[in-house]
């Protein structure tokens, strides 16, 4: 009994939850007129072609392949940069530990809009602009992923480590083979968290790319929103398709946050 | 009394951090002065460029040609064949030839008159001596107790004073060179007027801005020359005026004057015309004082850090920790120093001018961006509107909660319910959007049609000023959700399985178990959900700009869309990161809060232990 | 990051490498570009994109060994180009809107064409002298014009024959010499209406025109302006009768259930031209970058178009429309002055213009060139059109500075009635005062 009012509650929140996005599938697959009849949710008859004509209109495969690159790089830097920081912060102990660590969670609280031109000035000084390396050194550090893991590290039972000390480990032993292990639902979510980031950013793009052959997705469908003004089915095609790599990521990687530690075998 | 033990000792505590932190003033102190001597000789270079283009402009005029070139720079230019072309290193030079360049002008640098910062000479020499003094004293063996504070704030002032005097050297040779090429540019003018140019063209020989004597009070015949210089030049007492070249203060910056009767050609006979050149002074253009700021702060940064090690090396265990601490930092501290942390100062520089985008004159205007930010009323309604906003955080944890605990498990059921919970995150805010817009419309949007089945009337979701941000709010919830709901799975994810399991046994009930496993387990999840959500939500800038663009009647115009629109659809940067300092003190004060009220005390203690 | 005058490469510059930064990263920084491409900033997407691309290609056919590599940002186009600007490195040619000209021309971003005329083959008597206007100061010439558009009035006759109302045949004809606010304000009544029974209308005459660049022509049209003539101030103007009573004609309108619901939300209206396109509005104010979004229905017979002028006051003998155009500027800091000014004058040549024609999102800014689209144009639309751009005067948006901030001021002048019942004379009284306020800077 109680099983089915939270199987009815979790119905309803999914649906609330996704209703939005189906009804941007749905319209995904209208004439571009069809959308503005009163009342109509459901396309009368699915109109297929207009994901290739969407996609086919800007070089997609290309700005699939940017994005892809861009947030592949930034999770590898940001899971090296936050975990490594993040258990410094948690488990080591030194002058003014907790004074750095509100330094460092303070720059979060400054707008981005305001470093966006130094940075750029920065990336054009040393010949970076249009360019991967451009695109991504700046994003290879996130305060958000070093306070989580700082979050994650605290939480886990300081024993496992006092084991390792005794058998005389160093601190990055300890770090890479007793708390990064058990840090893995962690890990996972900020990985998947620095992909999405990374995958949705538009403003830093936007500036530091200029050819076709670097832009990203997002920067992609901006450009569509303006240029197809009311053609609303290809945006709402090239949205759909552009969820698609984070959702499949996330089908993937959810086993790895929510099987909790083992901690039986070694307690 | 030294015996052997006691040398060995000391030896062995001997750290070389006091030599070092005096190599390193030594070479900060050189780079300073090799940045202010780096800009000038830009300029230099910069006003030779100009003189190779009015030569070129010179050589194009009909009946000009190569002698009035020749007139002009003297033996300083060679003129050459196009693909003959001076092109290689050490000559300075222009194309010239309308738009098919047929020559190509190659022209010499005017000899520098060497001249020296003299006013840094003294602080450079007593910051060397003090540092010099301070590194070779006995007592580093073995090293001191305590920071060396005075030392520091000597040396830093030292420094400070040095940089102030490299700047000032700097714009004095930069105003030498502007006024030298204002007086350049006339004599070109003058030239081109000589072959029977008529003003127009002479005044685009010298290439600035100009204004004929006769159109200098008349604002519509004005073409190249700004309203406000035009105004400044009228305003000069006549005296000055007749001088011929002087500076005028305009738009907030220096600009360099002349004017001269231009000649006419023999046989010619229009009225002798005067012509009025104004030239934005290079030490407005070219100064060097962001490089010296960035030199002299990484200078006092890199001396403090190895000040604040000496102390240490006392405690080589401490020390040893310290390092192996800064090992795990290191990375990510480095790039936040150069991503981060130096973006942040230099918008605290620009948020003491007036500076726009483009212009190149950024006039200092000290705390007047601040005290017209926090006398202007739009500022601070869309303040209290990040802050009405910012409620929306609880809600969202509870309700996320409550989700991360009804999609425990990994049915698969339960994967395809959690990636539909996580859609709102993840799907692009453009696109997302025009769907929302579509279902809140109040005629014909899904939700008002549905509440009217029910019999609730219209509801003006986002065309009221008094529903616009709470829908906004809700909207903002349906988005955040997923993500937080994830990082609570993750925190589950770290309770022990068997703590339950013996709660169980115990004969504790499901509620019992979620206050005193669960919530306690989350602890430290939960606290960093709601500080980070506080802080993104205090940021929210994406929804507003494709939902509502502030509007209704600024019902939803937000910190940071506010700041994004100072700066980037009015182009007054000054102004934009003067607010971003404001919001930030805001939000710092909010997370401060936090962390003294929830993350206790006791806790800190723990984690030391 | 420094200027460079001339093509020459400063001796000093290699020597004197002091960017920390710079000098860690030279290594693995990619060589300078060629110095033969050409960049151009633009704002064009799609279709229109593929068409510049064409434009482009040409060039490079015309200029052998020269490279135009076009950068194009449909979405944030000032933030790209003002930050490269700002950081020493501009676009070889950049696209000047005509609301940035005194942002760029004032600062001196903008090379003077004049001296070039000649060599470009470039005559100021073959553009459109109200479109070229704009990009004038003296005799310099500070953008190549390259298209423009009246603001006109869209018109779906299927809408108005349902409401009984019937325009003459040819498409720029009716009402040929215009019409009056009473006019426009019968149509809109006569077509607004509840074909679904619901209660609440769902055919409307038109979208509320929130923004000052939409409502400045019924302003000009009431015989008045928001700014003083010398544009440096508003009170007396933007608060005088004629403002006043266009502002009460159109808030009227909205109050009067004339126009759809969701008018205050900035970019609020997503569907307004799907809404005229299927039915559902009579009328569409905007300019010509609409048209190639009805092209395909109007030639499957799905729409039955009509260009309108737009109404004026009754004491008014004719309209008076706003323009805005784009032209073609050179940045005076670019490595390739010569070359850059060159393509700017291929960009800005009948030829081209003749390429761009094809995606139809403007009016060609030369006058025999617009003509001889009119002329191929059997719809008549076309025609219509340049007929309607001969009354029309340019932005304000050209002359002043920081018009950005008055039209976010302006947006409430009406607002503030609609939502709070303000009287119209206080609220344009206040803004007015603002006004001058950012123009006295």
């Amino acid at each position: 009994m109680r099983s089915a009012a939270r199987t009815a509650l979790l119905a309803l929140a999914c649906a609330a939850m996704a209703g939005p996005f189906l009804w941007m599938a749905a319209t995904s697959l209208m004439g571009q007129l069809e959308v503005f009849s009163p009342g109509r949710i459901l396309p009368a008859s699915p109109l297929w072609s207009n994901y290739p004509e969407a996609l086919t209109s800007q070089p997609f495969a290309r700005y699939f392949l940017n994005s892809l690159v861009f947030a592949v790089a930034v999770v590898a830097g940001q899971v090296a940069t936050a975990t490594a920081a993040g258990y410094a912060f948690a488990r080591l102990r030194f002058p003014g530990r907790d004074r750095i660590f509100m330094v460092f969670l303070a720059t979060m609280m400054v707008p981005v809009v305001v470093v966006l031109i130094p940075r750029f000035l920065m990336i054009d000084a040393v010949g970076w602009i249009d360019s991967y390396q451009g695109l991504i050194s700046t994003e290879l550090v996130s305060v958000w992923g070093i306070f989580l893991m700082r979050q994650y590290f605290r939480t886990l039972p300081r024993d496992l480590e006092d084991a390792a000390r005794v058998d005389g480990a160093g601190h990055w032993r300890i770090f890479w083979s007793v708390a990064l292990p058990l840090a893995k639902p962690a890990v996972a979510t900020l990985g998947l968290f620095a992909f999405v980031d990374a995958w949705k950013n538009l403003l830093w793009p936007l500036l530091v790319t200029r050819s076709m052959e670097m832009r990203v997705v997002e920067v992609g469908i901006a450009a569509f929103h303006s240029t197809y003004e009311i053609n609303w089915p290809y945006q709402m095609a090239a949205g759909v398709v552009a969820v698609l790599p984070i959702a499949l990521l996330f089908l993937f990687t959810q086993r790895y946050f929510v099987r909790g530690i083992q901690l039986e075998g070694i307690r | 009394m030294n015996g052997p033990v006691e040398r060995a000792r000391h030896r062995r505590g001997r750290t070389p951090l006091p030599a070092i932190a005096a190599a390193a003033t030594a070479l900060g102190l050189a780079a300073s002065l090799a940045v202010a001597a780096n800009a000038v000789g830009n300029a230099r270079d910069r006003a030779t460029g100009n003189d190779a283009r009015m030569a070129a402009a010179l050589w194009e005029l009909p009946g000009a040609g190569a002698q009035a070139v020749a007139q002009f720079l003297g033996n300083r230019v060679a003129i050459q064949a196009a693909e003959a072309g001076g092109r290689g290193p050490g000559e300075y030079g222009y194309e010239a030839g309308a738009l098919d360049p047929v020559v190509w002008i190659a022209i010499d640098p005017e000899p520098a008159s060497p001249s020296w910062p003299a006013g840094a000479t003294v602080p450079a020499l007593l910051a060397v001596l003090l540092m010099a003094a301070w590194a070779t004293r006995r007592r580093h063996h073995p090293p001191p107790p305590r920071y060396p504070a005075t030392t520091s704030i000597l040396t830093a002032a030292l420094l400070a004073l040095v940089a102030v005097a490299a700047a000032r050297w700097a714009d004095l040779e930069l105003e030498d060179l502007s006024a030298a090429h204002v007086s350049h540019a006339l004599d070109a003018a003058s030239i081109a007027s000589a072959t029977g140019a008529t003003p127009a063209t002479a005044a685009r020989v010298a290439g600035l801005p100009w204004a004929t004597a006769t159109a200098l009070d008349r604002p519509d015949q004005l073409w190249t020359m700004p309203r406000e210089v035009a105004r400044a030049i009228t305003a000069l007492p006549p005296d000055l005026r007749a001088a011929g070249a002087y500076t005028i203060q305009a738009n907030g910056a220096t600009y360099h004057a002349a004017h001269a009767t231009l000649p006419t050609a023999s046989g010619a006979a229009p009225p002798p015309t005067t012509l009025h050149l104004a030239f934005l002074g290079y030490q407005e253009t070219a100064a060097p004082t962001i490089p010296l700021a960035a030199t002299t702060t990484a200078t006092i940064l890199a001396l403090n850090l190895i000040l604040f090690l000496l102390p240490l090396s006392a405690r080589p265990r401490t020390l040893r920790r310290t390092l192996a601490a800064w090992s795990f930092l290191a990375p990510a501290a480095t790039l936040l120093l150069l991503f981060t942390f130096g973006p942040l100062l230099f918008s605290l520089w620009i948020s003491l001018h007036e500076w726009h985008l483009v212009d190149p004159a950024h006039p200092f205007t000290g705390l007047d961006n601040y005290r017209d930010i926090l006398l202007d009323a739009t500022w601070w309604s869309a303040i209290r509107n990040t802050a009405v906003f910012t409620l929306h955080v609880p809600a969202a944890m509870a309700v996320a909660l409550a989700l991360a605990l009804l999609t425990q498990g990994s049915r698969r059921a339960i994967r395809w319910a959690r990636l539909a919970l996580f859609l709102p995150g993840i799907t692009s805010v453009v696109a997302i959007a025009v769907v929302w817009k579509w279902l809140l419309n109040d005629g014909y949007g899904v939700v008002n049609q549905a509440l009217a089945r029910v019999g609730i009337g219209p509801v003006a979701w986002l065309t009221s000023p008094d529903t616009a941000l709470p829908s906004l709010m809700l909207i903002s919830v349906w988005m955040v959700v997923g993500y937080q709901m994830v990082v609570f799975q993750a925190g589950l994810a770290a309770i022990p399985r068997d703590w339950y399991d013996a709660a169980r046994v115990d004969g504790a009930g499901p509620l019992q178990r979620f206050r005193h496993i669960t919530l306690p387990g989350l602890r430290h999840t939960l606290f960093f959900v709601l500080v980070t959500s506080v802080i993104g939500s205090f940021q929210v800038f994406g929804l507003v700009y494709v939902m509502t663009e502030g509007g209704p009647l600024g019902a939803t115009d937000v910190a940071v869309y506010h700041i994004y629109r100072e700066a980037w659809e009015f182009l007054r940067f000054g102004n934009a990161a003067a607010m971003s300092w404001i919001l930030f003190a805001v939000v710092f004060a909010a997370t401060w809060l936090h962390f003294r009220l929830l993350e206790g005390r006791r806790d800190e203690r723990r984690a030391y232990a | 990051m420094k200027t460079r005058h001339g093509t020459a490469v400063p001796p000093g510059d290699v020597t004197r490498a002091t960017v920390l930064v710079a000098a860690l990263c030279s290594a693995c920084a990619p060589a300078p570009p060629d110095s033969t491409t050409l960049r151009v900033a633009l704002w064009a997407g799609g279709h229109e994109l593929e068409i510049e691309q064409q434009v482009a290609a040409r060039y490079e056919e015309l200029r052998p060994g020269t490279r135009v590599l076009l950068e194009s940002a449909p979405n944030g186009y000032e933030e790209r180009l003002l930050t490269s600007i700002a950081a020493g490195r501009p676009p070889d040619v950049y696209l000047l809107d005509s609301p940035d000209i005194p942002t760029f021309v004032d600062r001196g971003l903008a090379l003077d064409f004049a001296p070039y005329q000649e060599a470009l083959g470039f005559r100021v008597d073959s553009v459109f002298p109200q479109v070229l206007d704009a990009f004038v100061r003296g005799n310099a010439v500070f953008a190549l014009p390259k298209d423009f558009t009246p603001m006109v009035l869209y018109a779906n006759r299927g809408v108005l024959a349902r409401a009984g109302i019937e325009l003459p045949p040819t498409p720029a004809g009716a009402p040929a010499t215009g019409w009056t606010w009473d006019d426009f304000r019968r149509v809109a009544r006569a077509v607004t209406a509840d074909t679904d029974g619901d209660g609440r209308s769902d055919v409307f005459g038109l979208d509320f025109p929130r923004n000052l660049y939409q409502w400045v022509p019924f302003v000009w049209s009431a015989g008045g302006d928001i700014l003083a003539p010398d544009g440096t101030s508003a009170t007396g103007f933007l608060d005088a009768p004629p403002a006043l009573a266009a502002y009460e004609f159109l808030t009227r309108l909205a109050e009067d259930g004339l126009t759809p619901g969701a008018q205050f939300v900035q970019q609020g209206d997503p569907a307004r031209e799907a809404r005229f396109a299927s039915g559902n509005q009579a009328f569409l104010l905007s300019g010509h970058w609409t048209l190639p979004v009805f092209r395909d229905l109007v030639t499957s017979g799905g729409l039955d178009l009509a260009i309108l002028p737009i109404p004026h006051h009754p004491s008014q003998p004719t309209a008076t429309s706003v323009l805005y155009a784009s032209g073609w500027a050179v940045p005076p800091n670019t490595a390739n002055p010569r070359r850059a000014i060159d393509l700017a004058g291929f960009l800005a040549s009948p030829e081209a213009q003749r390429i761009r024609a094809r995606s139809g999102l403007a009016i060609p800014s030369r006058i025999d060139v617009a003509a001889e689209i009119a002329a191929a144009d059997t719809t008549g639309v076309e025609h219509a059109f340049t007929r309607l751009a001969e009354g029309a005067r340019a932005t304000w948006g050209a002359y002043v500075r920081d018009f950005s901030r008055i039209e976010a001021l302006a947006v409430e002048i009406m607002d503030r009635r609609l939502l709070t019942g303000e009287p119209l004379a206080s609220s344009a009284t206040d803004v007015a005062r603002r006004v001058d306020e950012v123009l006295a800077r």
